[in-house]
C-alpha cells in the first residue's frame, strides 16, 4: 500500500478543519447591510453588488492559521458559515433550529440572535430574493412546490454551478481590468441601444476586480506583519514568502505553482463570498491548470504539500445554512466544489500529467469530504491512473468518483458547444456536465418522477396535499391499456415541468435584475466582452437544468402494472389502486407480487429496461431544447444528492412494493436491492438510459470489500468502468462497505466517527445521515462474490 | 443441464467472466464446494444458442482478458455435441473461452473442445492414487495422463493450462503437497485454500458435509514459497 507523507503542520491543519464545529457568522450579512445602506438607490445595480463585495473585502476580518500556506478564509476562522441575507433573512426561529438540529448543525453565539432580529431582519425581511420569489411564482407553482413535485435551487441560494478554467492563471485582475476598460471605451452609444446597461455592468466588473485586489493586499500586509513577531525564523520566512505572493496574486498573474494555488483560492472566496451560487465554486482541471507552473520547478513533497494545504482551505468552508425543503433536498455540509483530475486536454490529447498524480496522493492521504474529488477516464487515460484512483475509491469512503470524459464531450457537443470548448468542460456538483469557465449552468430544482405516476392513477388529484395538481386524465381504473396510462403519465410530466418552467423563468429574470454577480462575470468567458453578467445570459453558454429523481422506483413500478395488470391479469386497477391508497394495510401477498415477482431495472431485463426509456424520453423530451431567459436551453441531469429522501416522504406507496414514506431510488442506480444479478448487468440496464442527451447521470454501486480485493479485484473494477463508459455511462462511484459495517455504525456511531461513505454524487461522515438516508444506503444492493 | 449462470464472475480466470456451471461430475470430491452441480440429475436446459445468447450479454465486460468460462461440476463430462456447437459460437465471436475441468474424461472430449478453449483450469487434488480414490471415490491415472497429454506438443492447437490445487487442511497440505509438485509439468499454480462456505449447500442437499481445516495463512505463503522455490509461477487464489 501507497503510504504517503504528511507533513505535521498539514497534520496540524487538517485536525483543526475536521473538528472544528461549524459556527454561523453574521460579519457577512452585517457589511452587505452596510454597503446596501449607503449605496442602494445611489449607484445601478451592478454597480451595487460590486461595491457590495469591495466593502465586504475591505473590512472582513482576516484569518492566517498556523502554519498554513495558502491563506484566507470566508469567515474569521476556519468552518465560519457566512449567511446571505439578500438572498434569505433567517428568522430568528431559523437560527434557533440552525443551533439547535441535530445534523448539518451550525452554532449561534447568543448576541447574533438579537443581532439578527434587529439589524438584518428590518432591512432584508420584505426585500430578499426569497420573498421576492414566493410573491412573484404562480398559486399553482407554490402548490406543486409544496406537495414535492420539485424543489427550487435558488430558493435560497444563488445561481451556481459554474466552475473555474485557464484564465485566472494567465490574467492577473489589472489585466482584467484593462481589458474591461477597453471594452468600456469601445462601446457604441450611437449605434448600439444596450451601451448604457453595458456599461453599467462592466463598470461593477472594474470595481470587482479592486474588491479582489483589496483582499489580496490586506492579506500581503497581514503576513508582513505577522511575520514580523513571528519568533520561529522558518516560520517567518515563510510568512513573508505568504506576503510576497499575496503581493503578486491576485493583482497580476501567478508565477509560481504556489501563487497559482494561491490565485485560485482568492477567486474561490469571492465568487462564494458575492453570492453562495451552489453548487460551490471549484477549479476544475487543477491538474491542468497547474501543469505549466509545475514545469518550472518544484520539489513534489512540497508540491503536493501546496495541494493538500489547499485542500484543507475547501474543507473549511461549510456549505451555506439552508433550512425547510432546501435543507432536505441538500441535508450536507459539502458545498460540491468537484474537481476534476485526468481526462483530456484541449486539443484532444490525454490529459494525465505528473501534477494529477499528486492531486490522487493528495486526495488519498487527505481523505476530507471536501473538495469532492472525481477523475475524468477517457478512452485515452492509461491504466495506471485508472487504477491509481481506483485503489484510493477501493478504500471506501467514496472518493473519486469516476466520470466519462469521452461522454461529457459528447453531452457537450450535442447542447451546443464547439469541439474546443467541450474538451475543456467536465462534471461538476454531482455530476453535472458543464463547459468550465464558459458556461452558466445553473440547476434549477429536482423533478419527483414517482409522484407524478402517483397522481396519473389518482385523477391528478394528491391525497397528500389534498389539492388538485395535475391533469384531470382519469383514475387508475379508467385506464384499460398500457398505452393509455403511458400517455397519461407523459401527459401529467409536462404538464408539471411546464409549471416547473414557469417558475424558473420568472426566478431567472428576478436574479437577473436583483442579483448580479460582477465578480463570476470577470472570470467567466463573453461577460466582459458582451457587457453582460452571468446571470443574465453574459456566459458564452447558458444552460438551465432541471434533475430528475426517482428514474428506478417509477420503471420498476410502471413494470409491476405492465406484468400484473395489463400482460398477466393477476391484479386488477381497481385492486391496486386500493391497496396503494392502505399502503398496503392487508395486501401483503400482492405487495409481494409487486415487489418480487416483476421484471426489474437494473437487471439486463428489456422488459422493465424499456420502461426506464421510456419514462426517462418522457422526462428528456418535455425539458429538453426550451428556451430559458438567457438565451439558453433547459436541459436535464439525472441526480438526487439526498433529495430521493425527501421525495419519498411526500409519496404514498408505489406499485413496485413501495411503502409510502419510504425512499425513492437514487440517481439512475436501480431501486434498492432489486438489481439481482450482479454489477455488469446493473450497469447494462443503466446504459441504456441515453446519457449523451443528459447533462450528467449519478450510478452508485456498494461492493463488499471482499468483492474488489487484491489485483484482481482492482482490474475487475477497472473492467467494469471501461465497460459502462464504453457503453456511453456518465459517471459511476462505488461505496466499498459491507453491509455490518453500516448496522454497526448506525448502532454505535462513537465508535465510527470516523466512517465516510458515498451518498450521491459526494461522500458525506456516515454519522451526518439522517436515519432514513442511512437506512436507504444500508439497503442499496450489495455486489458481493 | 446448467445450474448456475455467473456474471461478473472473476475468479474463474482472467478478467471479467461469465462462468456456466453445467451439472454432473465423474468425482465426488468430499470438499466440493459446489455440490449440487455433482449430480447429473435436475439443473435447466438451454439450446446452446440460447445459453450462447445469454454468457454473450456481458460481452461489453469480458475486454482485452475476460470471456466465459465452463465449469460445474465436470463440462467435460457433457454432451460433447452440445458442448461443441456452444464453444465455437462463442469462439466465432472472438471471445476467450476458460474451461474449468477435473481431467477425469476421456480423452476425446479434450480433443473435441480443444479447438475453441484458450486456457483450461485443471485440478490436480491428489498424487497418490489411493488417496485420491478415497476422497473423490476415483484414482488419479487419467487425470495424470490427460494432463500430461494437454502438455504435450501434439494438441492440434495449444491452449494455455494453470493447475489448480485445492489446498486441504490434513488432506494435502503436508507430504502429499511435495508430490502433487513432483508429478506436477510445468505450468502456473493456482494455490486455493480450503473454505467452509458451501457448507449449507450440502446441507440443503440433505447431506452432511464432511468438515475440512482451511490452511493457516502461514501455511500458505509456506507452500506458495515451496512451489516457487520449484521455479512454478505460483499464486493463491485466481
Amino acid at each position: 500500500m501507497k503510504q504517503i507523507y504528511v507533513s505535521p503542520r498539514v497534520a496540524a491543519l487538517r485536525a483543526q478543519s475536521e473538528s472544528t464545529k461549524p459556527w454561523l457568522s453574521l460579519e457577512r450579512a452585517l457589511l452587505v447591510t452596510d454597503a446596501y445602506k449607503e449605496y442602494e438607490g445611489q449607484v445601478s445595480t451592478p454597480e451595487l453588488r460590486a461595491r457590495t463585495l469591495f466593502h465586504m473585502m475591505k473590512h472582513k476580518e482576516l484569518c492566517i492559521n498556523p502554519g498554513e500556506l495558502i491563506v484566507g478564509e470566508k469567515g474569521h476562522a476556519p468552518q465560519i458559515a457566512p449567511t446571505f441575507p439578500e438572498l434569505i433573512c433567517h428568522s430568528v426561529e431559523d437560527m434557533q433550529i440552525m443551533d439547535a438540529r441535530e445534523l448539518i448543525s451550525f452554532g449561534v453565539i447568543a448576541e447574533d440572535f438579537e443581532m439578527q432580529e434587529k439589524e438584518i431582519r428590518p432591512y432584508w425581511e420584505k426585500r430578499c430574493m426569497r420573498k421576492k420569489i414566493m410573491e412573484s411564482v404562480s398559486p399553482e407553482w407554490k402548490d406543486c412546490y409544496a406537495a414535492g413535485i420539485f424543489t427550487e435551487f435558488m430558493e435560497q441560494r444563488g445561481p451556481g454551478h459554474t466552475v473555474g478554467s485557464e484564465i485566472i492563471y494567465q490574467n492577473g485582475f489589472l489585466d482584467f481590468k484593462e481589458k474591461i476598460a477597453d471594452c468600456l471605451s469601445a462601446l457604441n452609444y450611437a449605434n448600439d441601444p444596450d451601451a448604457t446597461a453595458k456599461a453599467e455592468q462592466l463598470r461593477a466588473m472594474d470595481i470587482a476586480c479592486d474588491a479582489i485586489i483589496i483582499l489580496g493586499e490586506r492579506y500581503a500586509a497581514l503576513a508582513l506583519s505577522m511575520a514580523e513577531l513571528e519568533p520561529d525564523a522558518v516560520r517567518g520566512e515563510e510568512l513573508r514568502q505568504i506576503a510576497h505572493n499575496c503581493s503578486i496574486v491576485p493583482a497580476h498573474k501567478p508565477q509560481t505553482y504556489w501563487q497559482a494555488i494561491q490565485m485560485y483560492w482568492f477567486v474561490h472566496l469571492c465568487v462564494t463570498s458575492e453570492l453562495n451560487p451552489w453548487d460551490a465554486y471549484s477549479p476544475g482541471r487543477l491538474d491542468q491548470h497547474l501543469m505549466p507552473f509545475y514545469e518550472k520547478g518544484i520539489d513534489d513533497g512540497f508540491a503536493l504539500e501546496l495541494l493538500q494545504c489547499l485542500w484543507i482551505k475547501f474543507n473549511n468552508q461549510p456549505a451555506p445554512p439552508k433550512v425547510g425543503i432546501t435543507l432536505k433536498e441538500s441535508s450536507t455540509y459539502t458545498d460540491f466544489a468537484n474537481i476534476n483530475t485526468g481526462g483530456i486536454k484541449p486539443d484532444g490529447s490525454d490529459g494525465v500529467n505528473p501534477v494529477s498524480m499528486l492531486i490522487l496522493d493528495c486526495m488519498d492521504s487527505m481523505r476530507l469530504l471536501q473538495p469532492s474529488s472525481n477523475v475524468q477516464i477517457s478512452k485515452k487515460t492509461p491504466s495506471y491512473f485508472l487504477k491509481r484512483a481506483l485503489e484510493i475509491s477501493r478504500k471506501g469512503w467514496g472518493q473519486p468518483a469516476f466520470y466519462n470524459t469521452d461522454a461529457i464531450v459528447q453531452e457537450l457537443l450535442n447542447a451546443g458547444k464547439n469541439i474546443d470548448d467541450a474538451r475543456r468542460g467536465g462534471a461538476s456538483g454531482c455530476v453535472e456536465t458543464g463547459a468550465f469557465g464558459l458556461e452558466a449552468y445553473i440547476l434549477t430544482g429536482y423533478f419527483n418522477l414517482p409522484k407524478i405516476l402517483e397522481l396519473t392513477l389518482n385523477n391528478g388529484y394528491d391525497k397528500v396535499s389534498g389539492k388538485q395538481l395535475g391533469l384531470k386524465l382519469g383514475y387508475a381504473r379508467d385506464f384499460t391499456d398500457w398505452t393509455q396510462l403511458m400517455d397519461a403519465y407523459k401527459r401529467q410530466v409536462r404538464h408539471f415541468v411546464n409549471i416547473k418552467i414557469c417558475g424558473s423563468n420568472i426566478i431567472e429574470s428576478l436574479y437577473a435584475r436583483y442579483m448580479p454577480v460582477p465578480f463570476l462575470s470577470v472570470i467567466t468567458k463573453d461577460c466582459i466582452a458582451s457587457g453582460k453578467d452571468y446571470n443574465a445570459g453574459g456566459a458564452r453558454y447558458n444552460t438551465s437544468y432541471i434533475q430528475g429523481v426517482g428514474i428506478g422506483t417509477v420503471a420498476d413500478s410502471l413494470a409491476a402494472i405492465k406484468h400484473h395488470v395489463f400482460d398477466g391479469k393477476n391484479i386488477s386497477m381497481e385492486e391496486l389502486a386500493a391497496a396503494l391508497e392502505v399502503d398496503f394495510a392487508g395486501c401483503d401477498d400482492m405487495r409481494i407480487k409487486l415487489a418480487d415477482e416483476a421484471p426489474k431495472y437494473g437487471n439486463d431485463d428489456d422488459y422493465a429496461d424499456n420502461i426506464m426509456y421510456e419514462v426517462f424520453l418522457a422526462y428528456h423530451n418535455s425539458v429538453t431544447d426550451r428556451p430559458n431567459t438567457r438565451g439558453g436551453t433547459y436541459r436535464i441531469n439525472m441526480l438526487p444528492t439526498t433529495c430521493h429522501v425527501y421525495f419519498g416522504e411526500v409519496c404514498g406507496a408505489s406499485a413496485n412494493g413501495r411503502r409510502a414514506g419510504k425512499p425513492l431510488s437514487e440517481g439512475i442506480s436501480p431501486t434498492q436491492g432489486a438489481d439481482v444479478n450482479g454489477p455488469t448487468a446493473a450497469m447494462l440496464s443503466a446504459a441504456k438510459m441515453d446519457h449523451l442527451r443528459t447533462g450528467g447521470t449519478l450510478l452508485n454501486q456498494k461492493f463488499t470489500p471482499s468483492a474488489v480485493e487484491g489485483e484482481k479485484g482492482l482490474e475487475a473494477m477497472a473492467g467494469l468502468v471501461r465497460a459502462y463508459f464504453a457503453m456511453d455511462g456518465h459517471h459511476v462511484q462505488f461505496n466499498v462497505v459491507d453491509r455490518e459495517t453500516l448496522i454497526a455504525a448506525q448502532e454505535n456511531p462513537e465508535d465510527y466517527k470516523d466512517l465516510i461513505v458515498r451518498v450521491a454524487g459526494y461522500s458525506d461522515h456516515f454519522r451526518n445521515l439522517s436515519k432514513e438516508l442511512q437506512d436507504e444506503i444500508i439497503e442499496r444492493t450489495e455486489q458481493a462474490i | 443441464m446448467i445450474t448456475n449462470i455467473q456474471r461478473y464472475s472473476i475468479y474463474d480466470g482472467p478478467g471479467i467472466r461469465t462462468t456456466v456451471f453445467f451439472k454432473g461430475c465423474p468425482l465426488s470430491c468430499e470438499w466440493c464446494h459446489n455440490p449440487e452441480t455433482q449430480s447429473y440429475e435436475g439443473g435447466q436446459s438451454y439450446t446452446p444458442q440460447e445459453l450462447a445468447r445469454i454468457v454473450l450479454r456481458d460481452q461489453m465486460f469480458f475486454g482485452e482478458t475476460g470471456g466465459i468460462t465452463i465449469s460445474g461440476g465436470e463440462p467435460l463430462a457433457q454432451d460433447m455435441e452440445y458442448m461443441v456447437e456452444f464453444l465455437s459460437f462463442i469462439k466465432s465471436k472472438g471471445i476467450h473461452i476458460t474451461c474449468d475441468t477435473c481431467g477425469d474424461v476421456p480423452w476425446e472430449n479434450f480433443e473435441v473442445v480443444l479447438p475453441y478453449v484458450d486456457l483450461f483450469l485443471y485440478d490436480i487434488k491428489l498424487a497418490t492414487p489411493e488417496l485420491h480414490k478415497q476422497y473423490t471415490g476415483r484414482d488419479n491415472q487419467r487425470i495424470i495422463t490427460n494432463l500430461n497429454q494437454l502438455i504435450g506438443a501434439n494438441c492440434v492447437r495449444l491452449a494455455e493450462v494453470w493447475l489448480r490445487i485445492p489446498v486441504i487442511g490434513g488432506v494435502n497440505d503436508g507430504d502429499e503437497m511435495a508430490k502433487i509438485m513432483a508429478i506436477a509439468p510445468k505450468c502456473k499454480v493456482c494455490l486455493l485454500p480450503y473454505h467452509s462456505m458451501a457448507t449449507g449447500k450440502w446441507e440443503k442437499l440433505n447431506k452432511m458435509p464432511t468438515q475440512f481445516c482451511t490452511p493457516s495463512k502461514e501455511k500458505m505463503t509456506q507452500i506458495l514459497a515451496d512451489w516457487q522455490k520449484a521455479g512454478f509461477d505460483t499464486q493463491i487464489g485466481g
